[in-house]
């Protein structure tokens, strides 16, 4: 069977009758019309009490620092011994769930905070309605539907939205206790928070119109690359100055990464035709810009951050940016999905033969299954010091968990 | 004008809706979620149609939407609403149909989701390499590495099943 006989075969098969054209149709005007009554609701209620769009004050484009491209290195991978003797020990589930939604957990630098969704069957994949839980010391500490936690810092304060479709997301911060809206510009459609700091200071993304391609990832939220910029910009809301939104001053279509290990803020901005470049500010948004690139270098895609490393991609291979260091590495010689790293450059992707664990150095290691029964050790969301430690999914068991290993 | 554009939107969806169907269908295995998926999606399109109608390549622009969807209504399914209303009992297509489709399903299953998407986009929707690497964030190789071991899987399990029929 080759491709031509597949697709005849995906074409000739029946499906029951259902959705029509008129249904999608009428979807369509009625969605026209809730949006036109959204519109006008939102402009009596800006009338009438300004509550929930905030005037933004817009920070000028800080003095350029100047800046030395990095130094280009290439790291090889060579194999390496499958990671074994990892004992996983579950995290807790809410009364009557089981198993965790990984897609899209999260977790402090440290490990001591991990977020994620919880469904009530223990599968990820599940129609079911999961609970977004916040484990502290691997005990559950919080509880919530309804909500996105989208980031945690090492003080256990988190940043999200709200998840009800049909409405204006607002985004929040929550902290000791108390929930705090995160005030949204007038103008723009979302306002996405992309990380905390340990002062309770948020970096986030201001969208003007949300795209279809726009997603959570494994390592958080992601607007979709358009072949033209869009208009997105940066939003920095001060602890402080409690919830009010301040714009920061960029070229272009901009993208919040998060805070690096001596408080700077990173982002990812796209200007023009060109590719995207990392700008980075001081915490007092008093100097910044965009780092240079290398001499044959027409951008780095950065994804995200962890400590003083900047993950991304050059061109198609995976990268990450050495920021205190000023070193660019670029990882193996093809293209791998990277999806979890730590700030001393230990690093998981998706591989040829599965996820494997690199080292910083460019050993790969498999991550095995265990022998014993217990699973394996898959999709991590966190990865402790030195590459032995995880919290990562417990594989290749009913019901799919959330573990965190530990290999000796 | 809106006569025009609506017009033009309904030839489309006319057209395309059988095929977005079986993408959804193919895609997350569940005739229901299927058409909530492409419900989702046409509703997003009626919206975005006066500019959508001038991109270079709608189709290409469509499936991006309907894969989005689909993988948005995977991570977020408990915060969807159903679109439109169920019946307790559907009618059945011939049986002929139903038993391709159950293989198909079968088969399907064993892909891995990444997978599934690049086969489903890339035969059945006729993407190109390029087109589905933009789709699904990741690189032409690794779109050319999950078509080829997807289409190996299928061709193993269902030259199996052709085997024992």
């Amino acid at each position: 069977m080759n491709g031509d006989d597949l697709a005849t075969r995906f074409r000739g098969f029946a499906l029951p009758p259902g959705l029509d054209t008129t249904n999608a149709v009428e979807a369509g005007r009625r969605a026209v019309r809730r949006r036109r009554l959204a519109i006008a609701g939102a402009a009596a209620v800006l009338v009438v009490a300004a509550t929930g769009v905030a005037y933004a004050a817009v920070i000028p484009a800080p003095e350029r620092r100047p800046a030395d491209a990095p130094e280009v290195v290439r790291l090889d991978i060579t194999p390496g011994e499958p990671l074994t003797g990892c004992v996983p020990r579950d995290l807790p589930m809410p009364g009557g769930k089981r198993g965790a939604v990984r897609q899209d957990g999260a977790t402090d630098r440290t490990g001591r905070y991990v977020l994620a969704g919880v469904t009530g069957t223990g599968f990820a994949d599940s129609s079911a309605a999961p609970v977004r839980v916040l484990w502290r010391d691997d005990t559950i500490a919080a509880q919530q539907d309804g909500v996105q936690w989208l980031t945690v810092n090492a003080a256990g304060m988190m940043a999200g939205l709200e998840t009800y479709y049909g409405h204006d997301r607002r985004a929040f911060l929550a902290r000791d206790g108390s929930w705090y809206e995160l005030m949204k510009p007038a103008g723009y459609a979302l306002a996405v928070p992309a990380a905390v700091n340990e002062r309770g200071d948020v970096f986030g993304t201001l969208v003007r119109e949300v795209d279809a391609g726009d997603m959570l990832t494994r390592t958080g939220y992601r607007f979709h690359d358009t072949p033209a910029p869009a208009d997105r910009d940066l939003v920095y809301w001060s602890a402080d100055a409690r919830g009010e939104p301040r714009i920061l001053s960029e070229p272009g279509e901009a993208e919040a990464i998060g805070f690096d290990d001596r408080g700077n803020l990173v982002a990812s901005v796209r200007t023009g035709a060109a590719d995207h470049t990392p700008y980075v500010w001081s915490p007092e948004l008093t100097s910044g810009g965009p780092l240079t690139l290398p001499a044959g270098i027409g951008g780095f895609r950065a994804t995200f951050l962890r400590g003083g490393l900047l993950y991304g991609r050059l061109g198609e291979l995976p990268a990450r940016w050495d920021l205190r260091a000023n070193r660019l590495v670029r990882i193996g010689d093809r293209a791998r999905d990277v999806f979890a790293a730590n700030d001393e450059g230990w690093l998981v992707y998706e591989g040829a033969a599965g996820q494997m664990l690199l080292s910083p150095d460019g050993v790969e290691h498999p991550l095995a299954g265990d022998p014993d029964g217990s699973g394996r050790l898959a999709d991590p969301i966190w990865i402790g010091p030195g590459g032995r430690s995880f919290v990562a999914g417990r594989a290749g068991v009913a019901p799919s968990v959330l573990a965190r290993w530990t290999c000796g | 004008m809106r006569q025009e554009w609506e017009r033009e939107y309904v030839e489309y969806v006319t057209a395309r809706l059988p095929a977005l169907r079986r993408a959804a269908y193919l895609l997350c295995r569940d005739p229901h979620r299927a058409d909530d998926i492409v419900q989702a999606t046409t509703t997003t399109l009626y919206c975005r149609w006066r500019r959508v109608r001038s991109a270079d390549s709608v189709d290409a622009y469509v499936h991006r939407m309907l894969v989005r969807k689909y993988l948005g209504e995977r991570r977020l399914r408990w915060s969807g609403v159903a679109l439109m209303p169920r019946l307790p009992e559907a009618a059945q297509p011939a049986a002929e149909g139903v038993e391709e489709r159950d293989v198909l399903r079968a088969a399907l299953a064993r892909l891995t989701h990444a997978q599934r998407t690049v086969v489903v986009l890339r035969y059945l929707c006729d993407l190109s390499v390029p087109q589905i690497a933009e789709i699904v964030g990741c690189s032409e190789s690794n779109v050319r590495s999950h078509a080829s071991r997807g289409l190996a899987a299928l061709r193993e399990t269902l030259g199996r099943e052709g085997a024992h029929a």
